[in-house]
């Protein structure tokens, strides 16, 4: 039998006009058989080059011909890849049974020949062969681009689902019922976070009455699909709705809920199926289907130098935190209510010796934040899924782009409403803080079809801008973000026991810092965000989210991946923190020893103040006895564990910083706190009392000037004044409040009197007596056995 | 020749004009057209009609698929009608092998579609040449690779 090669028309209408079918997969049946085929632009087929991937159309470089007069069903289709047999062999009614011509169609082509040498000449000509056209398109996702999966954001009953909360958290003596740092429960079910729905649409032709929708894996199986969801039986299928006709067309749009994703992730194809239409259309469109997700991983818990990647952490290590949302309140049943346990990840602030300051070497205990890395993942993406797509890019779409370009705008933020930020007090601590950084990911195909700058590891190497800088705190040497396409694996979610699938991983190294770039400390709660993902520039699509009216698309203004909120611990150094106070007191004094104020003092004296006048204060940094509640002035305080240490009314911090207020500079870090403490006895309290003390300065400074000065100081750091001055000597006479309450003097003589006493360790009789009968003896005499600590 | 003037036009005049043309054609260059089939073998026995600067040649090819015939000077065009196929020959419009030109001309006119042979790469003719390498156990790569052009310069011809 003489053979002939093929080309393929279509027709709108039958007897209509025919146009080539261009760069579309045939389906040839014939013997029993049926062989993929592909049109080149002409409509001409092609065969599949011998042991090449037979869904990528440029193999398709094979001499095709058919018997002349012979009998061949035929079904085509236009997606990127070709439909799977499988699906092909189940709708056998798609084909159109035709007759192959018994001769080529004339043709006509030119040839530049030159004289006098051979020339040789083909025209190959082709009988044409013409069937029914059809339309089937997909305009979300489109074709041959990543296709995100992502999953909802976290709702607050998350947080709080199954824990007590309010008066039945914190009991009646205002300390919890549950376990703070122990661990959480599993939130149930109803409370996680679900998978988006992934939103399909397209338009199908509009002799359509209907069309189901299929997601095929990489081996052309129907994975299975949830109806809804809501649903948790598997289907095969789910229907699209499809709106009125225009143009030819029924745009149709379609939610698809995976019913185990882990495996699907990778190379899918979305499969549609038409109703009410004879015979029936089917078409697959191929995308990359990633599972988008962002993780936080603290690299300390490998090594407290940062050097290897810590782990991701899961749902399995939420802890019960215990906050208080509005505090203060006027009585100890409004507080509990205000009680609120959570169940977080906590990440624990770090202690390191360090350089005192960039000038003085002297290693000293200082605070350190996690060390943090970022991790977005794309899971079901690696090297060679990644070079395939980007072939079929460059190959396949109109642009032949030979770049993904991802767009990655990071984002932590820290925030905590102290103990006195409480919407019925003014509002003093609270703060917030956003430390963004955006990076750009760019993917390249390189001449020989490989990605480009991959190196043994599995990095990209080159793909990030900015490119990632060595970070100088808290220690150098930390590990810097890469960016991996192959040989990582991570779960897909955070529940226990999520299967775990190739991903690719862009990691990105937060930086706390301040606008200087320079270290700070922030703790409390902790949000880690992606906000708008782009590829090639245009964000990524949201799915669509369960609401009350319906499914719908991601507020716009949502990030694309938010982690749960987690909590960031202080850690206190060991107590008490003197070798820290003496280093940063004699830092002072040696960088102002030209200023009497400071001289007038030894240093040891100096040294022996500070320490004791912060010992008293709270001698810690972070709240370390578990929450609770404190009662100041009618008003009751939630206390929270692990967060910076309170004392009423506005006292945070080792020094009680509370006029000026603590700064979150003082809040978070022992150190700094430390350091403003030193800065406000030595500079602040030093320079009033100096200034009282010198008017009277004896000729030769003795012992007792010292001592006069050292308790002004003392009594100036917790308010008010000590001495004054008779015409001929010092005696006490503190200028402050006498009375706790002024308008009910049965509660006695105020507890501040006393903070001399308590701080240096004398016994100056401030009252007599108790209640009203309290009595005065001011103004009191300062004898030698009075005198402070190292005067 | 390439003037459309004989060698010594003058001096035959007198001979008449059958015998001019008969001796002037003894002088023409020669146009050498292999005809092939969808495997680039060649045709033998093919009927043909070619047109060539106001003559007609009806023939067939030989046994290794040529046809050969002298053309007179200064012939840009033809036709080459054979089946139901027409071949309109641009004559002298042949790039020189070893160039992208000449690699994408003598594939188009071998059916190994490049576009238009502007002499630059591009998708299509990539997608040309692999076909022509697959076709010949060439080394798929899609390139213009030397052992492409020449296995192109054999089978073309030159």
């Amino acid at each position: 039998m003489a053979k002939i090669e093929i080309i393929i028309q279509v027709e709108d209408t039958p007897g209509g006009t025919a146009a080539v079918l261009s760069k579309a997969w045939v389906y040839w049946r014939s013997g029993g058989s049926t062989t993929v085929l592909r049109t080149d632009e002409t409509g001409r087929l092609f065969t599949v080059r011998s042991g090449a991937d037979r869904t990528r159309p440029w193999e398709y470089i094979g001499v095709f011909t058919a018997e002349t007069s012979s009998q061949v069903d035929i079904y085509f289709s236009r997606g990127a890849k070709p439909i799977p047999d499988a699906r092909l062999a189940e709708n056998p009614t798609v084909f159109y049974t035709r007759k192959v011509p018994d001769k080529p169609a004339a043709g006509s082509m030119t040839a530049p020949v030159a004289l006098n040498q051979t020339n040789s000449i083909a025209p190959k000509p082709a009988g044409v062969i013409v069937i029914p056209n059809y339309r089937i398109l997909l305009t979300k996702p489109t074709e041959l681009s990543l296709w995100p999966l992502l999953w909802e954001l976290h709702n607050e009953t998350y947080f709080t689902d199954g824990l007590s909360q309010g008066a039945a958290l914190i009991g009646a003596g205002g300390v919890p019922t549950l376990v703070e740092n122990g661990p959480a429960p599993a939130a149930a079910a109803a409370e996680r976070p679900k998978e988006r729905g992934l939103a399909v649409e397209g338009s199908i032709d509009a002799r359509a009455t209907g069309l189901r929708i299929r997601i095929l894996d990489a081996a052309g199986n129907a994975v299975q699909l949830r109806q809804n969801a809501a649903a948790t039986a598997g289907v095969l299928e789910v229907p699209g709705a499809l709106k009125p006709a225009a143009g030819g067309l029924k745009p149709f749009t379609a939610i698809v809920y995976l019913l185990n994703t882990p495996p699907v992730l990778g190379p899918v194809q979305i499969f549609v199926l038409s109703d009410g239409v004879t015979p029936p259309l089917i078409e697959a469109f191929a995308v990359q289907l990633v599972g988008l997700q962002a993780a936080l991983v603290n690299d300390a818990d490998a090594n407290p130098n940062g050097t290897a990647a810590g782990a991701v952490s899961g749902a399995a290590l939420e802890k019960i935190m215990v906050d208080f949302e509005d505090s203060p309140q006027s009585t100890a049943n409004a507080l509990a209510a205000e009680g609120r346990a959570r169940r977080m990840i906590s990440y624990q602030m770090y202690n390191r010796d360090r350089a005192l300051s960039a000038t003085v070497a002297t290693l000293v205990l200082k605070p350190e934040m996690p060390l943090w890395m970022g991790e977005f993942h794309a899971l079901g993406l690696n090297r060679a899924r990644l070079e395939d797509l980007m072939i079929r890019r460059k190959r396949q779409l109109a642009t032949a782009p030979k770049t993904i370009k991802l767009n990655l705008p990071w984002r932590i933020t820290t925030s905590w409403d102290g103990p006195d930020s409480g919407t019925g007090s003014p509002r003093l601590y609270r703060y917030s803080q956003i430390f963004s950084g955006a990076q750009e990911i760019t993917f390249t195909l390189n001449p020989n079809d490989q990605l480009d700058n991959v190196n043994a590891q599995g990095e990209v190497e080159k793909a990030v801008t900015p490119v990632p800088a060595a970070m100088t705190f808290p220690v150098t040497g930390r590990r810097l973000p890469k960016l991996f396409i192959t040989g990582k694996q991570r779960a897909w979610g955070r529940l226990a026991g999520a299967a775990a699938v190739d991903a690719a991983l862009i990691e990105w190294q937060p930086q706390i810092a301040d606008s200087a770039g320079a270290e700070i400390l922030r703790g409390g709660d902790g949000i880690l965000q992606v906000d708008s993902i782009q590829v090639d520039g245009a964000r990524i699509d949201g799915g669509m989210l369960v609401t009350a009216g319906g499914p719908a698309p991601p507020p716009a203004a949502d990030p694309d991946l938010r982690l749960p909120v987690f909590r960031i611990l202080g850690l206190n150094p060991p107590s008490p923190a003197d070798a820290v106070i003496d280093a940063l007191v004699e830092e002072y004094f040696n960088r102002n020893n030209g200023l009497a104020r400071v001289t007038l003092l030894t240093l040891a004296c100096w040294q022996e103040t500070i320490r004791r006048i912060l010992a008293h204060e709270a001698g810690h940094q972070f709240e370390h006895r578990g929450s609770h509640r404190s009662r100041y002035a009618g008003q009751y305080y939630g206390l929270e564990q692990d967060m910076p240490i309170f004392g009423p009314p506005h006292g945070y911090g080792y020094g009680q910083h509370d006029d000026p207020p603590v700064t979150s500079d003082g809040a978070w870090s022992f150190f700094e706190n430390i350091k403003e403490s030193v800065r406000r006895v030595m500079a602040d309290k030093a320079t009033g009392a100096y200034s009282m003390v010198n008017a009277h300065m004896p000729a030769a400074v003795d012992q007792r000037t010292r001592a006069v000065y050292q308790r002004e100081i003392v009594r100036r750091y917790n308010g008010g004044t000590e001495f004054q001055w008779n015409g001929t000597d010092w005696e006490i006479s503190p200028g402050l409040q006498q009375w706790a309450e002024p308008a009910d003097h049965s509660k006695g003589a105020s507890d501040r009197l006393v903070y001399p006493n308590q701080v240096l360790g004398t016994g100056v009789v401030y009252s007599n007596g108790v209640g009203a009968a309290t009595t005065f003896p001011w103004p009191i005499a300062f004898p030698a056995a009075q005198y402070g600590p190292g005067t | 020749m390439s003037n459309g003037q004989s060698k010594s036009a003058g001096s035959l005049e007198a001979f008449g004009n059958d015998v001019v043309n008969t001796l002037r054609s003894v002088f023409w260059d020669k146009l050498i057209i292999r005809l092939l089939d969808s495997d680039d073998n060649p045709r033998p026995g093919v009927a043909y009609v070619l047109k060539v600067g106001g003559r007609v040649y009806k023939d067939k090819t030989d046994s290794t698929g040529i046809l050969s015939h002298r053309v007179p000077d200064g012939s840009t065009t033809g036709t080459l009608t054979f089946e139901d196929q027409d071949v309109t020959l641009n004559i002298g419009a042949l790039p020189a092998p070893g160039t992208i030109a000449g690699l994408q001309t003598r594939l188009n006119n071998m059916g190994y579609p490049c576009g238009a042979a502007g002499g630059t790469m591009n998708d299509k003719t990539e997608q040309a040449i692999r076909r022509f390498q697959n076709q010949h156990k060439v080394t798929v790569d899609g390139k213009a690779s030397t052992p492409t052009m020449d296995k192109a310069k054999e089978v073309y011809g030159h």
